[in-house]
Protein backbone atom coordinates (compact mmCIF):
# COMPACT_ATOMS: atom_id res chain seq x y z
CA UNK A 1 0.00 0.00 0.00
CA UNK A 2 1.33 3.54 -1.13
CA UNK A 3 2.53 5.93 1.98
CA UNK A 4 0.00 8.46 1.43
CA UNK A 5 -3.53 5.82 1.79
CA UNK A 6 -1.67 4.33 4.56
CA UNK A 7 -0.71 7.46 6.33
CA UNK A 8 -4.61 8.46 6.37
CA UNK A 9 -5.81 5.39 7.78
CA UNK A 10 -3.56 4.86 10.66
CA UNK A 11 -4.05 8.42 11.08
CA UNK A 12 -7.80 7.17 11.92
CA UNK A 13 -6.92 4.32 14.97
CA UNK A 14 -6.81 5.12 18.65
CA UNK A 15 -3.17 6.46 19.84
CA UNK A 16 -1.63 3.95 22.22
CA UNK A 17 0.20 6.44 24.16
CA UNK A 18 1.82 4.07 27.40
CA UNK A 19 5.53 5.27 28.52
CA UNK A 20 6.68 1.70 27.72
CA UNK A 21 5.98 2.53 24.11
CA UNK A 22 9.23 3.61 22.43
CA UNK A 23 8.46 3.50 19.11
CA UNK A 24 4.58 2.75 17.96
CA UNK A 25 1.77 3.82 15.71
CA UNK A 26 2.49 7.60 16.21
CA UNK A 27 5.70 7.99 14.07
CA UNK A 28 6.11 6.07 10.54
CA UNK A 29 9.14 3.74 11.33
CA UNK A 30 10.30 0.26 10.94
CA UNK A 31 8.75 -1.84 13.70
CA UNK A 32 7.45 -1.11 16.77
CA UNK A 33 9.25 -1.07 20.10
CA UNK A 34 8.08 -1.48 23.68
CA UNK A 35 10.50 -1.36 27.00
CA UNK A 36 9.79 -4.13 29.46
CA UNK A 37 12.40 -3.03 31.91
CA UNK A 38 15.51 -0.75 31.61
CA UNK A 39 17.76 -3.11 30.31
CA UNK A 40 15.00 -4.55 27.14
CA UNK A 41 13.09 -3.51 25.06
CA UNK A 42 10.90 -5.60 23.03
CA UNK A 43 11.07 -5.11 18.70
CA UNK A 44 8.09 -6.56 16.86
CA UNK A 45 7.21 -6.37 12.77
CA UNK A 46 5.64 -8.46 10.31
CA UNK A 47 5.49 -8.30 6.94
CA UNK A 48 4.54 -10.59 4.07
CA UNK A 49 3.55 -10.35 0.45
CA UNK A 50 3.16 -12.86 -2.64
CA UNK A 51 5.89 -14.23 -4.58
CA UNK A 52 8.50 -12.19 -6.77
CA UNK A 53 10.38 -15.15 -8.50
CA UNK A 54 9.27 -18.54 -9.21
CA UNK A 55 11.87 -20.45 -7.45
CA UNK A 56 9.39 -21.30 -4.07
CA UNK A 57 12.58 -21.91 -1.64
CA UNK A 58 14.20 -18.79 -3.45
CA UNK A 59 10.80 -16.54 -2.44
CA UNK A 60 10.74 -18.06 1.02
CA UNK A 61 14.08 -17.34 1.60
CA UNK A 62 13.48 -13.61 -0.20
CA UNK A 63 10.29 -12.67 2.31
CA UNK A 64 12.16 -14.11 5.56
CA UNK A 65 14.93 -11.95 4.77
CA UNK A 66 12.53 -9.07 4.21
CA UNK A 67 10.90 -9.35 7.37
CA UNK A 68 13.67 -9.30 9.16
CA UNK A 69 14.99 -6.57 8.17
CA UNK A 70 12.77 -4.28 9.91
CA UNK A 71 14.52 -5.69 13.24
CA UNK A 72 17.97 -4.92 11.91
CA UNK A 73 16.81 -1.35 10.80
CA UNK A 74 15.54 -0.74 14.59
CA UNK A 75 19.40 -1.61 15.51
CA UNK A 76 17.94 -4.71 16.99
CA UNK A 77 18.81 -8.58 17.27
CA UNK A 78 15.84 -10.63 16.14
CA UNK A 79 14.84 -13.77 18.58
CA UNK A 80 12.23 -15.72 17.41
CA UNK A 81 9.86 -16.25 13.96
CA UNK A 82 6.29 -17.34 13.15
CA UNK A 83 5.40 -18.08 9.63
CA UNK A 84 2.54 -15.97 8.27
CA UNK A 85 1.15 -18.11 4.71
CA UNK A 86 -1.74 -17.51 2.27
CA UNK A 87 -1.59 -20.35 0.29
CA UNK A 88 -4.11 -22.19 -2.24
CA UNK A 89 -3.63 -25.92 -0.93
CA UNK A 90 -6.52 -26.65 -3.26
CA UNK A 91 -4.53 -25.84 -6.39
CA UNK A 92 -0.89 -25.66 -6.03
CA UNK A 93 1.04 -28.82 -5.07
CA UNK A 94 1.55 -28.54 -1.54
CA UNK A 95 5.64 -29.20 -1.99
CA UNK A 96 5.73 -25.68 -3.12
CA UNK A 97 4.59 -24.18 0.23
CA UNK A 98 6.98 -27.34 1.84
CA UNK A 99 10.11 -25.50 -0.34
CA UNK A 100 8.92 -21.74 0.75
CA UNK A 101 8.65 -22.76 4.22
CA UNK A 102 12.36 -24.14 3.72
CA UNK A 103 13.63 -21.07 2.55
CA UNK A 104 12.53 -18.83 5.19
CA UNK A 105 13.47 -21.19 7.70
CA UNK A 106 16.70 -21.66 6.53
CA UNK A 107 16.96 -17.43 6.74
CA UNK A 108 16.10 -17.65 9.97
CA UNK A 109 18.54 -19.74 11.23
CA UNK A 110 20.86 -17.89 9.49
CA UNK A 111 19.66 -14.48 11.56
CA UNK A 112 20.25 -16.68 14.78
CA UNK A 113 16.63 -16.49 15.88
CA UNK A 114 14.26 -19.59 16.01
CA UNK A 115 11.33 -20.22 14.55
CA UNK A 116 8.22 -20.80 16.87
CA UNK A 117 4.95 -21.96 14.45
CA UNK A 118 2.81 -19.97 12.41
CA UNK A 119 -0.45 -19.70 10.57
CA UNK A 120 -1.78 -20.54 7.36
CA UNK A 121 -4.59 -19.42 5.92
CA UNK A 122 -6.09 -20.99 2.11
CA UNK A 123 -5.77 -18.12 -0.57
CA UNK A 124 -5.94 -17.67 -3.89
CA UNK A 125 -2.43 -16.33 -4.44
CA UNK A 126 0.45 -17.56 -2.17
CA UNK A 127 1.97 -15.00 0.26
CA UNK A 128 4.20 -15.28 2.64
CA UNK A 129 6.49 -13.79 5.12
CA UNK A 130 7.25 -13.35 9.24
CA UNK A 131 6.36 -12.26 12.18
CA UNK A 132 9.29 -11.49 14.04
CA UNK A 133 10.38 -10.28 17.63
CA UNK A 134 13.14 -9.10 18.97
CA UNK A 135 15.55 -7.17 21.21
CA UNK A 136 17.42 -4.13 21.99
CA UNK A 137 18.54 -1.77 24.43
CA UNK A 138 16.20 0.83 24.97
CA UNK A 139 18.68 3.54 25.24
CA UNK A 140 19.84 2.23 21.82
CA UNK A 141 16.56 2.06 19.81
CA UNK A 142 18.10 3.41 16.07
CA UNK A 143 15.12 5.22 14.89
CA UNK A 144 13.74 7.34 12.08
CA UNK A 145 14.41 10.21 14.49
CA UNK A 146 17.90 10.38 15.28
CA UNK A 147 19.63 11.83 12.02
CA UNK A 148 21.71 14.97 12.67
CA UNK A 149 23.08 17.58 10.22
CA UNK A 150 26.80 16.50 9.41
CA UNK A 151 25.82 13.08 9.15
CA UNK A 152 26.78 11.27 6.18
CA UNK A 153 24.41 9.03 4.22
CA UNK A 154 25.49 5.13 4.19
CA UNK A 155 23.23 2.57 1.80
CA UNK A 156 23.87 -1.16 2.33
CA UNK A 157 22.30 -2.35 -0.99
CA UNK A 158 21.75 -0.92 -4.58
CA UNK A 159 18.53 0.03 -5.98
CA UNK A 160 16.65 -1.62 -8.25
CA UNK A 161 15.17 -4.62 -7.42
CA UNK A 162 11.31 -3.73 -8.04
CA UNK A 163 12.00 -3.07 -11.87
CA UNK A 164 14.00 -6.30 -11.99
CA UNK A 165 11.51 -8.39 -10.60
CA UNK A 166 9.06 -6.74 -12.82
CA UNK A 167 11.48 -7.60 -15.76
CA UNK A 168 11.54 -11.11 -14.82
CA UNK A 169 8.09 -12.07 -14.19
CA UNK A 170 7.54 -10.07 -17.61
CA UNK A 171 10.02 -12.70 -19.41
CA UNK A 172 12.06 -9.99 -20.08
CA UNK A 173 15.45 -10.76 -18.66
CA UNK A 174 16.64 -14.31 -17.99
CA UNK A 175 17.18 -16.03 -14.60
CA UNK A 176 20.97 -15.06 -14.32
CA UNK A 177 20.18 -11.30 -15.44
CA UNK A 178 18.35 -11.30 -12.41
CA UNK A 179 21.05 -13.08 -9.60
CA UNK A 180 22.57 -9.80 -8.29
CA UNK A 181 19.13 -8.70 -7.46
CA UNK A 182 18.05 -11.99 -5.86
CA UNK A 183 21.85 -12.40 -3.80
CA UNK A 184 20.92 -9.10 -2.89
CA UNK A 185 17.58 -9.86 -1.60
CA UNK A 186 18.50 -12.73 0.53
CA UNK A 187 21.66 -11.00 2.06
CA UNK A 188 20.22 -10.23 5.76
CA UNK A 189 21.48 -6.80 7.32
CA UNK A 190 22.14 -8.32 10.15
CA UNK A 191 26.41 -7.40 10.12
CA UNK A 192 25.20 -4.14 8.92
CA UNK A 193 23.01 -3.50 12.14
CA UNK A 194 25.60 -5.05 13.96
CA UNK A 195 28.15 -2.78 13.06
CA UNK A 196 25.68 0.33 13.81
CA UNK A 197 24.91 -0.63 17.10
CA UNK A 198 28.78 -0.84 17.96
CA UNK A 199 29.59 2.34 16.42
CA UNK A 200 26.89 4.05 18.15
CA UNK A 201 24.89 5.02 15.19
CA UNK A 202 21.66 6.79 15.80
CA UNK A 203 19.75 6.77 12.98
CA UNK A 204 18.55 4.22 10.04
CA UNK A 205 15.87 2.68 8.40
CA UNK A 206 15.38 -0.04 5.94
CA UNK A 207 14.53 0.56 2.45
CA UNK A 208 11.40 -1.41 0.93
CA UNK A 209 7.74 -0.65 -0.66
CA UNK A 210 8.16 3.15 -0.34
CA UNK A 211 11.06 3.17 -2.39
CA UNK A 212 14.74 4.80 -1.51
CA UNK A 213 13.28 8.19 -1.40
CA UNK A 214 9.95 7.22 0.04
CA UNK A 215 11.59 6.07 3.23
CA UNK A 216 14.48 8.67 3.12
CA UNK A 217 11.58 10.95 3.41
CA UNK A 218 10.69 9.33 6.41
CA UNK A 219 13.54 9.71 8.03
CA UNK A 220 14.26 12.79 7.31
CA UNK A 221 11.05 14.37 8.38
CA UNK A 222 10.87 12.33 11.38
CA UNK A 223 14.92 13.68 12.50
CA UNK A 224 13.72 17.16 10.88
CA UNK A 225 16.65 17.56 8.76
CA UNK A 226 16.83 17.39 4.67
CA UNK A 227 18.96 14.69 3.19
CA UNK A 228 20.67 15.86 0.01
CA UNK A 229 22.04 12.48 -2.38
CA UNK A 230 24.53 12.88 -4.81
CA UNK A 231 23.37 10.70 -7.91
CA UNK A 232 26.34 10.18 -8.96
CA UNK A 233 26.88 7.94 -5.83
CA UNK A 234 23.85 5.87 -5.91
CA UNK A 235 24.37 2.48 -6.78
CA UNK A 236 22.36 0.10 -9.00
CA UNK A 237 21.67 -3.03 -9.29
CA UNK A 238 23.15 -4.25 -13.02
CA UNK A 239 20.68 -4.05 -15.66
CA UNK A 240 18.03 -1.58 -13.30
CA UNK A 241 18.59 1.49 -15.52
CA UNK A 242 18.05 -0.59 -18.62
CA UNK A 243 14.85 -1.79 -17.29
CA UNK A 244 13.65 1.34 -15.97
CA UNK A 245 13.98 2.66 -19.75
CA UNK A 246 12.00 -0.04 -20.83
CA UNK A 247 9.46 1.27 -18.91
CA UNK A 248 8.87 -2.04 -16.64
CA UNK A 249 8.38 -0.01 -14.04
CA UNK A 250 5.59 -1.15 -10.91
CA UNK A 251 2.87 0.78 -9.78
CA UNK A 252 4.00 1.01 -7.21
CA UNK A 253 6.75 3.40 -8.01
CA UNK A 254 4.45 6.03 -9.45
CA UNK A 255 2.41 6.08 -5.95
CA UNK A 256 5.95 6.97 -4.49
CA UNK A 257 6.47 9.47 -6.62
CA UNK A 258 3.14 11.29 -6.49
CA UNK A 259 3.03 10.83 -2.89
CA UNK A 260 6.87 12.59 -3.01
CA UNK A 261 6.14 15.08 -5.59
CA UNK A 262 6.10 18.38 -3.56
CA UNK A 263 8.97 16.83 -0.98
CA UNK A 264 11.56 16.03 -3.32
CA UNK A 265 13.78 18.68 -5.11
CA UNK A 266 16.07 17.79 -8.03
CA UNK A 267 19.28 19.62 -9.35
CA UNK A 268 21.48 19.11 -12.05
CA UNK A 269 21.04 16.54 -14.49
CA UNK A 270 19.20 13.51 -13.45
CA UNK A 271 18.06 10.86 -15.89
CA UNK A 272 14.54 9.66 -15.65
CA UNK A 273 15.40 6.54 -15.22
CA UNK A 274 17.26 6.91 -12.07
CA UNK A 275 14.43 9.08 -11.22
CA UNK A 276 12.29 6.12 -11.69
CA UNK A 277 14.67 4.12 -9.74
CA UNK A 278 14.99 6.62 -6.66
CA UNK A 279 11.27 5.88 -6.30
CA UNK A 280 11.35 1.85 -7.32
CA UNK A 281 9.96 -0.26 -4.34
CA UNK A 282 12.47 -2.45 -2.97
CA UNK A 283 12.22 -5.85 -1.65
CA UNK A 284 14.46 -6.46 0.93
CA UNK A 285 16.41 -3.61 0.44
CA UNK A 286 19.46 -2.30 1.84
CA UNK A 287 20.00 -0.20 5.08
CA UNK A 288 20.20 3.81 4.74
CA UNK A 289 22.22 5.12 7.95
CA UNK A 290 23.01 8.43 9.16
CA UNK A 291 26.15 8.23 10.75
CA UNK A 292 28.49 10.91 11.93
CA UNK A 293 31.60 12.11 10.05
CA UNK A 294 34.16 10.92 12.22
CA UNK A 295 32.85 7.21 12.21
CA UNK A 296 31.74 6.77 8.81
CA UNK A 297 35.08 5.65 7.32
CA UNK A 298 35.32 2.85 10.31
CA UNK A 299 31.80 1.90 9.30
CA UNK A 300 32.46 0.95 6.00
CA UNK A 301 35.76 -0.36 7.01
CA UNK A 302 34.34 -2.80 9.46
CA UNK A 303 31.10 -3.38 6.45
CA UNK A 304 34.01 -4.24 4.19
CA UNK A 305 36.22 -6.47 6.22
CA UNK A 306 32.99 -8.48 6.74
CA UNK A 307 32.29 -8.62 3.15
CA UNK A 308 29.21 -6.52 2.95
CA UNK A 309 28.72 -3.27 0.88
CA UNK A 310 28.16 -0.02 1.98
CA UNK A 311 27.92 3.42 -0.11
CA UNK A 312 27.84 6.92 0.73
CA UNK A 313 25.24 8.61 -1.02
CA UNK A 314 24.79 11.53 0.44
CA UNK A 315 24.58 13.68 3.69
CA UNK A 316 22.13 15.41 6.47
CA UNK A 317 21.62 19.15 6.02
CA UNK A 318 19.39 21.46 7.48
CA UNK A 319 15.73 21.21 6.41
CA UNK A 320 15.24 24.81 4.73
CA UNK A 321 12.65 24.07 1.71
CA UNK A 322 12.58 20.80 0.43
CA UNK A 323 13.48 17.60 2.77
CA UNK A 324 14.85 15.85 -0.08
CA UNK A 325 17.31 17.22 -2.34
CA UNK A 326 19.28 15.02 -5.10
CA UNK A 327 22.31 16.50 -6.97
CA UNK A 328 22.82 15.52 -10.30
CA UNK A 329 25.95 15.82 -12.69
CA UNK B 1 -2.11 -0.22 -38.26
CA UNK B 2 -1.43 -2.67 -35.33
CA UNK B 3 -3.24 -2.44 -32.64
CA UNK B 4 -2.57 -3.61 -28.95
CA UNK B 5 -5.56 -3.89 -26.90
CA UNK B 6 -3.85 -3.63 -23.14
CA UNK B 7 -6.86 -2.71 -21.00
CA UNK B 8 -7.45 -4.48 -18.31
CA UNK B 9 -3.96 -5.95 -17.74
CA UNK B 10 -1.72 -5.35 -15.12
CA UNK B 11 1.87 -4.23 -15.40
CA UNK B 12 4.06 -5.10 -16.36
CA UNK B 13 1.82 -6.76 -19.48
CA UNK B 14 1.27 -3.75 -21.45
CA UNK B 15 4.72 -3.03 -22.04
CA UNK B 16 5.91 -6.90 -23.02
CA UNK B 17 2.66 -6.85 -25.48
CA UNK B 18 4.12 -3.53 -26.82
CA UNK B 19 7.45 -4.18 -27.10
CA UNK B 20 6.28 -7.62 -28.61
CA UNK B 21 4.27 -6.08 -31.57
CA UNK B 22 6.90 -3.20 -31.97
CA UNK B 23 9.53 -5.21 -32.14
CA UNK B 24 7.71 -7.71 -34.83
CA UNK B 25 7.03 -5.15 -36.97
CA UNK B 26 9.27 -2.13 -36.51
CA UNK B 27 8.08 -0.45 -39.97
CA UNK B 28 4.66 -0.06 -38.45
CA UNK B 29 2.35 2.51 -37.11
CA UNK B 30 1.13 0.75 -33.71
CA UNK B 31 -1.82 1.68 -31.75
CA UNK B 32 -1.60 0.52 -27.53
CA UNK B 33 -4.87 0.45 -26.18
CA UNK B 34 -4.14 0.95 -22.34
CA UNK B 35 -7.00 1.93 -19.33
CA UNK B 36 -4.06 3.15 -16.50
CA UNK B 37 -1.49 5.81 -15.96
CA UNK B 38 0.96 3.66 -15.05
CA UNK B 39 0.48 1.50 -17.97
CA UNK B 40 0.48 5.22 -20.57
CA UNK B 41 3.54 5.95 -18.68
CA UNK B 42 5.46 2.44 -18.65
CA UNK B 43 4.38 2.30 -22.13
CA UNK B 44 5.74 6.08 -23.59
CA UNK B 45 8.94 5.00 -21.84
CA UNK B 46 9.46 1.84 -23.79
CA UNK B 47 8.93 3.00 -26.90
CA UNK B 48 10.71 6.14 -26.52
CA UNK B 49 13.79 3.53 -25.55
CA UNK B 50 13.05 1.73 -28.62
CA UNK B 51 13.25 4.79 -30.43
CA UNK B 52 9.63 5.23 -31.93
CA UNK B 53 7.40 8.65 -31.14
CA UNK B 54 4.70 8.06 -28.98
CA UNK B 55 1.76 10.24 -29.19
CA UNK B 56 -1.44 9.88 -26.31
CA UNK B 57 -5.20 11.03 -26.97
CA UNK B 58 -7.08 10.61 -23.83
CA UNK B 59 -10.97 9.56 -24.15
CA UNK B 60 -11.98 9.00 -21.00
CA UNK B 61 -10.40 6.36 -18.60
CA UNK B 62 -8.85 5.05 -21.60
CA UNK B 63 -5.52 5.97 -23.38
CA UNK B 64 -4.97 5.08 -26.87
CA UNK B 65 -1.08 6.09 -27.92
CA UNK B 66 0.03 5.74 -31.43
CA UNK B 67 3.23 4.14 -31.60
CA UNK B 68 5.13 5.82 -34.83
CA UNK B 69 8.32 3.57 -35.79
CA UNK B 70 11.12 6.67 -36.36
CA UNK B 71 15.01 6.47 -35.62
CA UNK B 72 15.82 3.43 -33.88
CA UNK B 73 18.17 4.30 -31.12
CA UNK B 74 21.25 1.73 -31.48
CA UNK B 75 19.02 -0.14 -33.92
CA UNK B 76 19.18 -1.12 -37.61
CA UNK B 77 20.00 1.19 -40.46
CA UNK B 78 17.29 0.25 -42.98
CA UNK B 79 15.13 2.16 -39.58
CA UNK B 80 17.04 5.44 -41.14
CA UNK B 81 14.16 6.04 -44.02
CA UNK B 82 11.43 6.15 -41.74
CA UNK B 83 10.05 9.36 -40.29
CA UNK B 84 11.65 10.97 -37.35
CA UNK B 85 9.27 13.59 -36.40
CA UNK B 86 6.02 13.80 -34.35
CA UNK B 87 5.62 17.50 -32.68
CA UNK B 88 3.40 18.14 -30.13
CA UNK B 89 3.69 17.36 -26.28
CA UNK B 90 3.37 13.47 -25.13
CA UNK B 91 1.12 14.25 -22.90
CA UNK B 92 -1.11 17.35 -24.28
CA UNK B 93 -3.69 16.06 -26.96
CA UNK B 94 -1.94 14.89 -30.28
CA UNK B 95 -1.89 17.19 -32.95
CA UNK B 96 -0.99 16.12 -36.53
CA UNK B 97 1.63 14.66 -38.19
CA UNK B 98 4.64 16.40 -40.16
CA UNK B 99 7.71 14.64 -42.00
CA UNK B 100 10.30 16.58 -43.46
CA UNK B 101 12.15 14.47 -45.48
CA UNK B 102 13.54 17.34 -47.76
CA UNK B 103 15.66 18.59 -44.38
CA UNK B 104 16.78 15.52 -42.53
CA UNK B 105 15.55 11.79 -42.85
CA UNK B 106 17.59 11.38 -39.67
CA UNK B 107 18.40 12.54 -36.44
CA UNK B 108 21.93 11.58 -36.93
CA UNK B 109 22.67 13.68 -39.66
CA UNK B 110 21.76 16.79 -38.53
CA UNK B 111 22.18 19.75 -36.11
CA UNK B 112 21.13 19.70 -32.96
CA UNK B 113 20.51 23.69 -30.85
CA UNK B 114 20.90 23.50 -27.18
CA UNK B 115 19.80 26.22 -25.71
CA UNK B 116 21.06 26.06 -21.92
CA UNK B 117 19.06 29.17 -20.44
CA UNK B 118 16.63 31.38 -21.67
CA UNK B 119 19.25 34.48 -22.33
CA UNK B 120 22.05 34.46 -25.11
CA UNK B 121 25.48 34.60 -24.12
CA UNK B 122 26.57 36.05 -20.62
CA UNK B 123 26.97 39.61 -19.58
CA UNK B 124 23.50 41.53 -19.64
CA UNK B 125 20.61 39.10 -18.90
CA UNK B 126 18.72 41.84 -20.74
CA UNK B 127 20.36 42.15 -23.43
CA UNK B 128 20.93 38.03 -23.48
CA UNK B 129 17.09 37.79 -23.84
CA UNK B 130 16.82 40.04 -26.90
CA UNK B 131 19.22 38.39 -28.65
CA UNK B 132 17.64 34.59 -27.84
CA UNK B 133 14.30 36.10 -29.49
CA UNK B 134 16.48 37.51 -32.77
CA UNK B 135 18.48 34.31 -32.90
CA UNK B 136 15.30 32.09 -32.52
CA UNK B 137 13.88 34.63 -35.76
CA UNK B 138 16.94 34.28 -37.68
CA UNK B 139 17.05 30.23 -36.96
CA UNK B 140 13.15 29.93 -37.95
CA UNK B 141 14.08 31.60 -41.25
CA UNK B 142 16.77 29.81 -42.09
CA UNK B 143 16.19 26.16 -40.38
CA UNK B 144 18.59 23.92 -42.75
CA UNK B 145 20.02 21.23 -41.61
CA UNK B 146 18.49 21.94 -38.04
CA UNK B 147 16.52 18.89 -37.01
CA UNK B 148 16.37 19.84 -33.04
CA UNK B 149 15.79 22.51 -30.81
CA UNK B 150 16.61 21.40 -27.09
CA UNK B 151 15.83 23.32 -23.91
CA UNK B 152 17.67 23.18 -20.81
CA UNK B 153 17.58 24.49 -17.53
CA UNK B 154 16.03 28.13 -17.73
CA UNK B 155 16.05 27.75 -21.41
CA UNK B 156 12.41 25.17 -21.24
CA UNK B 157 11.09 29.11 -20.30
CA UNK B 158 11.27 30.39 -24.30
CA UNK B 159 8.81 27.01 -25.01
CA UNK B 160 6.34 27.85 -21.97
CA UNK B 161 3.74 30.34 -21.49
CA UNK B 162 4.66 33.87 -21.54
CA UNK B 163 7.61 33.65 -23.94
CA UNK B 164 8.15 35.77 -26.46
CA UNK B 165 9.51 33.38 -29.18
CA UNK B 166 6.46 30.56 -29.11
CA UNK B 167 5.38 31.66 -32.76
CA UNK B 168 9.37 31.30 -33.76
CA UNK B 169 9.59 27.74 -32.27
CA UNK B 170 5.57 27.34 -34.09
CA UNK B 171 7.09 27.89 -37.35
CA UNK B 172 10.27 25.56 -36.94
CA UNK B 173 7.99 22.70 -35.74
CA UNK B 174 6.37 23.25 -38.99
CA UNK B 175 9.08 23.12 -41.14
CA UNK B 176 9.69 19.57 -39.20
CA UNK B 177 12.36 21.06 -36.47
CA UNK B 178 11.32 18.63 -33.71
CA UNK B 179 11.20 21.19 -30.32
CA UNK B 180 12.20 19.09 -26.95
CA UNK B 181 12.15 20.58 -23.31
CA UNK B 182 13.88 18.74 -20.64
CA UNK B 183 11.10 16.74 -18.29
CA UNK B 184 13.57 17.12 -15.15
CA UNK B 185 14.18 21.36 -15.86
CA UNK B 186 9.89 21.52 -17.05
CA UNK B 187 9.45 20.03 -13.49
CA UNK B 188 11.87 22.09 -11.51
CA UNK B 189 10.63 25.44 -12.95
CA UNK B 190 7.11 23.81 -12.33
CA UNK B 191 6.39 24.43 -15.91
CA UNK B 192 4.90 20.98 -16.90
CA UNK B 193 1.50 22.31 -17.19
CA UNK B 194 1.99 25.85 -19.23
CA UNK B 195 4.41 23.95 -22.12
CA UNK B 196 3.17 25.68 -25.26
CA UNK B 197 5.72 24.13 -27.94
CA UNK B 198 7.03 20.85 -28.65
CA UNK B 199 7.32 17.64 -26.51
CA UNK B 200 8.74 17.08 -23.21
CA UNK B 201 12.48 14.77 -23.48
CA UNK B 202 14.15 12.99 -20.91
CA UNK B 203 18.02 13.39 -20.56
CA UNK B 204 18.56 9.82 -21.93
CA UNK B 205 17.05 10.71 -25.22
CA UNK B 206 18.35 14.25 -24.94
CA UNK B 207 22.09 12.46 -24.34
CA UNK B 208 21.12 10.30 -27.45
CA UNK B 209 20.58 13.42 -29.79
CA UNK B 210 23.76 15.14 -28.84
CA UNK B 211 25.70 12.06 -29.33
CA UNK B 212 24.09 11.53 -32.83
CA UNK B 213 24.31 15.17 -34.03
CA UNK B 214 26.70 15.76 -36.76
CA UNK B 215 26.74 18.89 -35.02
CA UNK B 216 25.70 20.68 -31.93
CA UNK B 217 25.03 24.19 -31.58
CA UNK B 218 25.53 25.51 -28.16
CA UNK B 219 24.23 28.41 -26.08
Amino acid sequence: MGPGALESILNQLPRFDHPEVLVGLGTPDDAGVYQLNPELALIQTVDFFTPVVDDPYIFGQIAATNSLSDIYAMGGKPLTALNIVCFPVSCLDIQVLADILKGGAEVVRRAGAVLLGGHTVEDSEPKYGLAVTGIVHPERVITNRGARIGDVLVLTKPLGTGVIVTALKGGVIKDSEAQPAIDSMVRLNRVAAECMQELGVRAATDITGFGFLGHAYEMALGSEVAFEFGIEGIPWLPVARDMARMGLIPAGAYTNQQYLADKVAFTGRVGEDERDLLFDPQTSGGLLIAVSENRVEELLHRLQAQGEFAWVVGRVIKLEKMPIVICGR
Amino acid sequence: MREVDARGLDCPQPVILTRKAFLEAPGETLLVIVDNQVARDNVLKMTQSLGGSPEVEQSGDEFRIYVRPGEVIGGSEGAATTPVRSPGSIYGSSTSFHSSPAIMSTVGNGTVVLLKSAALGQGSEELGRVLMKSFLYTLRESPEGITTVICLNSGVYLTCEGSDSLEHFESLEKEGVEILSCGTCLDFFNLKNSLKVGKVSNMYSILELLQRASKVIAF
